[in-house]
């Protein structure tokens, strides 16, 4: 390998790239790429890429909530995976709309990530609370992730989501997506209802969201006691009378691939790819320093590729989102 | 050289093992100010185990001091994007 090297840094091209990424006499065995000057240029680069990238896009400050999560994408996604199984798609509720954002407001007020609020207050509080009568209903829960592709291949990559999602009964959709600050952390949440309204009362439901009571959620939910509660969440589907509300009840626990290669924005690639990049000529470097025995003092590329390399899982793992 | 590169293995773990405990407290302090505590730490850590293992070996340069400062400044600016 080394003999391969030495024969293409000879080369007129070889030499001028060997300068930059190969260790050897004409560049004082450190490569102007893994000089401190390029390390520089490359965090500015990373800086200037998450600058770019959350400008252009709705967030609220660099390094904050910075997300592309749209209500309309998700609905037209949802609804293409929904086309490709051949089964109908899910017409925009204006009062789901309602019910979803008041959901999430409160999610955030009372400071909760789960389908049940503290107080004992049910997802289906709020389709009430608009007054949205249903025979079918269901929520989807998602928060840190930085596009609406993520939050979708996420839920469908969950058995209990996606039966929601692909749910035949369903017929109409509502979407909120809000930035707040959620048990301590700042976040993108991200719910939707899903529904298909009693004959006759729906969706009439195209005026937007006047609320039956006036009021903040109260604190009680209707029908449910605390083991039908349960009872709803470890069956995720449960019935009550005709009417049947579901929700998931597993949450997928691994790493899946899809659903982290759609959450990725711009400013995500180009920054997992530049850190690739200078890891794996780190490592390059540390190799061909170690195998041709020359004694450096003034770099440890091993270190760096170490340190690299834990920022790079960090970051992968970090680009993962969370569901409910 | 072979042995210089494992003479330094002490330092690598020491200093990988530093980066994965703060990722952990990143992961359980949510509070944007204590994750900046910690992320300026973290750097700063950095740079001082690096500048100290050059003064300790007697080739302390600024190229050195640059060099470490930049992967440090990268540490941070990576360490934010994750843990807002």
């Amino acid at each position: 390998m080394t003999a391969l090297i030495e024969k293409f840094a000879s080369t007129s091209f070889g030499k001028k790239l060997a300068q930059f990424l190969i260790p050897h006499q004409h560049n004082n065995h450190h490569p102007f790429l893994l000089r401190h000057e390029s390390l520089f240029a490359a965090t500015f680069l990373i800086l200037a890429l998450q600058f770019l990238s959350f400008g252009s896009i709705s967030s609220q400050n660099v390094l904050g909530y910075g997300t592309d999560i749209n209500k309309s994408k998700i609905i037209s996604l949802t609804n293409q995976e929904r086309s490709s199984r051949g089964l109908s798609t899910l017409k925009e509720s204006s009062l789901l709309n309602s019910a979803a954002t008041y959901k999430g407001e409160d999610m955030f007020t009372k400071d909760y990530w789960a389908h049940f609020a503290p107080d004992g207050t049910s997802p289906w509080y709020f389709f009430k609370k608009v007054g949205y009568s249903y025979s079918w209903a269901g929520e989807n829960l998602a928060r840190d992730f930085s596009t609406s592709a993520g939050v979708v291949a996420g839920w469908m990559a969950s058995q209990g989501h996606r039966d929601n999602m692909l749910n035949p009964s369903f017929t109409e959709i509502g979407i909120s997506v809000q930035n707040g600050t959620l048990q301590g952390e700042q976040t993108t949440l991200v719910v939707e209802h899903l529904a298909t309204p009693i004959a006759g009362s729906s969706s009439a439901n195209t005026t937007s969201g006047s609320s039956s009571n006036n009021g903040q959620p109260s604190k009680v939910e209707d029908s449910f006691n605390s083991q039908e509660k349960k009872d709803l969440l470890v069956s995720s589907s449960a019935d009550i009378g005709k009417v049947q509300e579901q929700i998931a009840s597993k949450v997928p626990s691994g790493f899946d691939f899809n659903t982290f290669w759609r959450n990725l924005g711009f400013g995500q690639i180009t920054t997992l790819l530049l850190l690739g990049v200078l890891l794996a000529l780190f490592l390059f470097d540390s190799v061909i320093i170690l195998r041709k025995g020359i004694l450096r003092h003034n770099s440890h590329s091993f270190l760096h590729a170490l340190v690299l390399g834990v920022l790079l899982i960090a970051m992968v793992r970090g680009s993962l989102g969370g569901i409910l | 050289m072979r042995k210089g590169f494992l003479g330094h293995s002490f330092e690598q773990i020491l200093v990988v093992v530093i980066l994965i405990l703060a990722i952990f407290l990143l992961e359980f302090f949510h509070d944007s100010n204590t994750r900046l505590i910690i992320k300026a730490l973290l750097s700063f850590l950095y740079i001082a185990i690096g500048l100290f293992h050059h003064f300790e070996e007697k080739n302390l340069k600024p190229s050195q001091i640059l060099e470490h400062t930049a992967i440090a400044a990268l540490m941070f600016i990576i360490l934010s994007v994750i843990y807002k």
